[in-house]
């Protein structure tokens, strides 16, 4: 049986900034920059391991982006879903032909050693930028909280010490912060 | 909101104090329904890039406001090329090209499809966008690096050389101020990866320009372009 394609009901100003898109319109392609361009940067840099590389496959996703912009439909995908697909076509593409150097293993990935290896690798690198995007759009006190603890590893309490705030505040942001995420990451996933 | 909850999930209950939440769980379903929905969302941060938490600036926007498309050579208006004047195209390796894309040598200037080369990483980055009527869906991008002396050409959707065809990159301001930078061909997939040196400065041409090219010996611009980017001054 044919697979049925995913169906999300875009907000407001997803089908603006895909309206926009359609019509060309440079503004659109300014606010999706804004949406998702520090997302995008951090996956590729991530992913190819250097930074002016990263900058030249950046100005082409976005490229793309604006290219194909009249095709994006925001009733089956986000728009950080979108480009970031595109985004992950580009990276592969780059190490697919990059010319195998010596390098710093931390720094990139070692995607030339398996290429079915890597996609999963990219794949994998994908999904954390994608959380990592929703993370970026929590309200501030939600996003400070979980910061400290996930970030710098605070507790609670350490985290209540040192903002003053009362540990039931740090609780409740706590929790709020991680419900916030997980109907982020529910509407993104019904849309990918 | 139950407090405890986020103690639980962030593992800061222990001894007596997590048994006795376990056991609040396990009487109230929809307390334990709520911590298996956050459960994950801990388990992904806990595990998130330490890079993610800190995003980079992104980097500008490249340029897309198109430009005055330059005038598409016309092949019958060109004079015959030995008798043109002074022009900035280098003549003996164009007609080396077809030279020796006629004996089928090609790989020299012939660049296939799938192999291409490293990005000229710190360059300038411009759409090519379809000519019509030929263009029709392709797509692509150019990295130019004056500093390289080098351009990268991703092109997509094209239609696939036709045998003895092939595609020829220019810089192109008028029928008669042009320079060709090589030729390619595209395999069945549509999509080709090229690079090629800049025998002249970039910022002094309107336009890059991809056409496509017969095998008829012409070194000339075939007037049958598929994708074309203005180049604005760096």
């Amino acid at each position: 049986m044919a697979a049925v394609p995913a169906v999300r009901s875009p907000s407001p100003a997803e089908r603006r900034l895909a309206d926009g898109l359609g019509r060309r319109d440079e503004a659109a392609l300014g606010d999706l920059h804004a949406l998702c361009g520090r997302t995008v940067m951090g996956f590729l840099v991530r992913t190819l391991g250097n930074r002016a590389t990263a900058e030249d496959v950046f100005q082409q996703v976005f490229l793309e982006a604006w290219q194909r912009g009249p095709t994006y439909d925001p009733g089956r995908a986000s728009p950080l879903t979108w480009i970031m697909a595109i985004a992950r076509s580009r990276a592969i593409d780059q190490l697919r032909k990059r010319v195998p150097e010596p390098r710093d293993p931390a720094g990139s990935l070692a995607l030339l050693e398996g290429e079915g290896r890597g996609d999963a690798v990219v794949d994998e690198l994908i999904e954390r930028w994608r959380f990592a995007h929703l993370l970026g759009q929590l309200p501030e006190q939600e996003a400070d909280v979980l910061r400290r603890r996930f970030y710098a590893g605070a507790t609670q309490t350490e985290i209540a010490d040192s903002t003053g705030m009362p540990l039931g505040t740090v609780k409740m942001r706590m929790v709020q912060g991680l419900g916030r995420l997980r109907d982020m990451l529910d509407a993104e996933e019904r849309g990918a | 909101m139950n407090e405890r909850l986020s103690d639980y999930l962030l593992g800061e209950l222990e001894g007596t104090d997590r048994e006795r939440f376990e056991a609040e769980l396990a009487r109230d379903p929809a307390l334990a329904a709520e911590a298996e929905r956050l459960r994950p969302v801990v388990t992904r941060l806990e595990s998130l890039d330490r890079s993610a938490w800190e995003l980079p600036e992104a980097p500008a926007l490249p340029p897309i406001t198109p430009r005055e498309p330059a005038a598409a050579p016309e092949r019958e208006r060109r004079p015959a090329w030995w008798r043109r004047a002074l022009v900035v195209r280098p003549l003996a390796a164009a007609t080396l090209a077809v030279v020796l894309l006629a004996l089928g040598v090609g790989a020299g200037l012939l660049l296939g499809g799938d192999g291409g080369d490293d990005g000229a990483a710190g360059g300038r980055v411009v759409a090519l966008d379809p000519v019509e009527p030929l263009g029709g869906a392709a797509s692509g991008t150019a990295t130019i690096s004056a500093k390289d002396g080098r351009a990268t050409v991703n092109v997509r959707g094209l239609p696939p050389s036709a045998k003895g065809d092939f595609y020829e990159l220019w810089l192109l301001n008028t029928p008669d101020d042009l320079v060709s930078l090589g030729s390619f061909r595209v395999p069945a997939s549509g999509d080709a990866d090229v690079t090629v040196p800049l025998p002249a400065n970039p910022d002094a041409f309107a336009a890059l320009d991809v056409s496509v090219e017969p095998p008829d010996g012409n070194p000339a611009h075939s007037s049958r372009s598929v994708l074309r980017a203005p180049l604005a001054p760096a």
